[in-house]
């Protein structure tokens, strides 16, 4: 039997806003946008679009709320597919995306593009006025979005997410969390982080109501924003959890309005789960867990307050894969590694064939399928996280190649730089024939690097440590750094 | 008894307190990241009652900013 088409996203935002136009969709700090408010705003936009043909190539530089959830569904609207920018972002960093994308206009607002210095070479739509939907969508470009993640030659990759894949997703999405007309939402991750993507369209194709987290003290105490606007739905990365802890909000008082809390991006450790679990029994937690490349997420495991410990060693394990996607274990000197095949996976790096042909291969069984480079262990019926084939980290939820980071530092004047994570902080050694200066240096990271990702600590060491294949010791510099004096 | 700025802020780092200098603040100590200003925020909170806004985290973001709220307090 053949299963069901599945719906597209603006069909289903289009049906949520002629169901009940009056419900809240976005509601923000001093502004409450209703369904039949924000499908006008991204028509809107769709009609902006109509001079740059039938596919508008659009870059999103606007920070979260409606304004950019709008651009997003009306570019899809009007054909096209778009950048989401991260407004957080360095604008060295922002810029090289830009540039790599070649947008046909930036939607943006002055204070955010200024610092970019585009230029008068590519258009701009700073603002627009709301307009009446179109009967339906106009014809689709293959592509939905094109985000951009850490790359380990410093130059950031472009994963192309396909419009079917991005419905696949929010297809699982509203079945697995099964929002609707009374669910309140967090919307914490940026826009340029894809775990965003859940919010937006699990949310907005549904009917829920859409909290995004728009100031410093919304995301510095999340727990207190859960329980002034009483969600029902949190989605973030699990280290916001150490956050609510540290601020002393893992409480019944904080969390008790919360039906779930869904978590992916990094390991979810049982300690968070337990900690979640005392203050609100009740709820449920989903762990998830896939990359980018895979459109945002593609195993789950649903985790209750009765069971979850049998789900449990340090960590959580990851689940099984959803619905229409497969996960393949491919073994080989370094450990087992998971590829994953479906529907959902990129159709690869923007402009990077190199790239693209090196990490989405044939899997044993003849899918294509996308190489993760994540290293599991089987324990039971459960597949946990173990390492990284590569250098890739997660730091609080950013994925993070150490590699942009030593590329960073060359370009910088450093003749050879190494960095390891070590308890929670960046270490780079740096190898340089005179004395640097390590002022100039940090600030010409703070330009190239985003805040994470900036060292936390820099050290001139007279060489880098080697292992017998000759490659640098990441090993014996993570056992160097504790001892080495603070610069 | 309040703490001086420097005993406050490095028992929010959970840092030495003489790693605390002039130049100090969010970005440009080891311990002061994202994380770390939550814990200094907390601490202006509790010790110095100050309320945590989008206004304060922005201002109170250095060894500098925060002996000045010191001496305008003591």
């Amino acid at each position: 039997m053949t299963p069901a088409p599945v719906q597209d996203v603006v069909e289903r935002l289009v049906r949520r806003a002629y169901e009940n136009p009056q419900a809240p969709a976005v509601v923000e700090r001093g502004r409450t946008v209703s369904y039949a408010d924000f499908a006008a705003l991204a028509a809107g936009l769709a009609e902006r679009l109509t001079p740059f043909g039938p596919h508008p190539r659009v870059a999103i530089l606007l920070p979260q709320g409606a304004e950019a959830y709008a651009a997003m569904f009306g570019t899809l609207l009007a054909g096209g597919y778009y950048l989401p920018c991260n407004t957080a972002s360095v604008a060295a960093k922002t810029r090289a995306a830009i540039d790599a994308f070649c947008p046909d206009v930036v939607v943006s607002a002055p204070e955010w593009r200024g610092p970019l210095a585009l230029g008068t070479a590519v258009a701009v739509i700073d603002g627009w006025e709301p307009a009446v939907p179109p009967p339906s969508p106009h014809p689709s470009h293959r592509l939905a979005y094109v985000i951009f993640t850490s790359g380990s030659t410093g130059s950031p990759k472009g994963v192309m997410i396909s419009r079917p894949a991005l419905n696949h997703f929010t297809d699982w999405a509203l079945a697995a969390i099964d929002p609707g007309p009374g669910d309140r939402w967090s919307q914490h991750p940026n826009i340029g982080f894809d775990l965003s993507v859940l919010d937006i369209f699990g949310a907005l194709c549904s009917g829920a109501a859409l909290y995004p987290l728009q100031g410093e003290t919304d995301r510095m105490l999340p727990g207190r924003f859960i329980a002034a606007n009483g969600l029902t739905i949190w989605n973030s990365v699990p280290s916001v959890l150490d956050m609510m802890g540290r601020a002393g909000d893992l409480t019944a008082a904080r969390l008790a309005s919360l039906r779930l809390l869904t978590f992916c991006g990094e390991p979810l450790y049982a300690a968070q789960v337990a900690a979640v679990f005392k203050a609100n029994p009740a709820a449920v937690i989903q762990n998830t867990y896939g990359p980018t490349e895979c459109t945002v997420s593609c195993t789950a495991i649903t985790l209750t307050a009765a069971d979850f410990q049998a789900a449990c060693d340090d960590t959580v394990a990851l689940g099984d894969a959803i619905p229409g996607m497969a996960l393949h274990l491919v073994a080989d000197e370094a450990g087992s590694e998971i590829a994953i095949s479906g529907p959902q996976v990129a159709d690869g790096y923007w402009d990077d064939a190199a790239r693209t042909a090196e990490a989405f291969r044939t899997a044993p069984d003849g899918a294509r399928a996308y190489f993760t480079g994540d290293l599991i262990r089987r324990r039971g019926p459960h597949t946990f996280f173990q390492r990284r084939r590569d250098t890739q980290i997660k730091l609080r939820g950013y994925r993070l190649e150490l590699d942009e980071i030593n590329a960073a530092v060359r370009a910088s004047g450093i003749t050879a730089a190494a960095t390891v994570l070590v308890a929670g902080k960046l270490h780079c050694f740096i190898v340089s024939p005179g004395a640097p200066d390590l002022t100039g240096l940090r600030a010409e990271l703070e330009r190239r690097l985003d805040p994470h990702a900036v060292p936390s600590y820099i050290h001139r060491v007279a060489a880098l440590p080697r292992n017998a294949n000759d490659k640098v010791d990441l090993a014996a510099l993570e056992r160097l750094a504790p001892t080495m004096e603070p610069t | 008894m309040i703490p001086d700025p420097r005993t406050l802020i490095a028992a929010a780092l959970d840092c030495a307190s003489e790693s605390i200098d002039a130049d100090s603040r969010l970005g440009h100590h080891p311990a002061w990241d994202s994380v770390g200003h939550l814990g200094v925020m907390l601490a202006l909170e509790q010790h110095y009652g100050i309320a945590i806004s989008d206004e304060t985290i922005r201002r109170y973001d250095s060894l500098e900013a925060i002996a000045a709220l010191y001496r305008s307090m003591v």
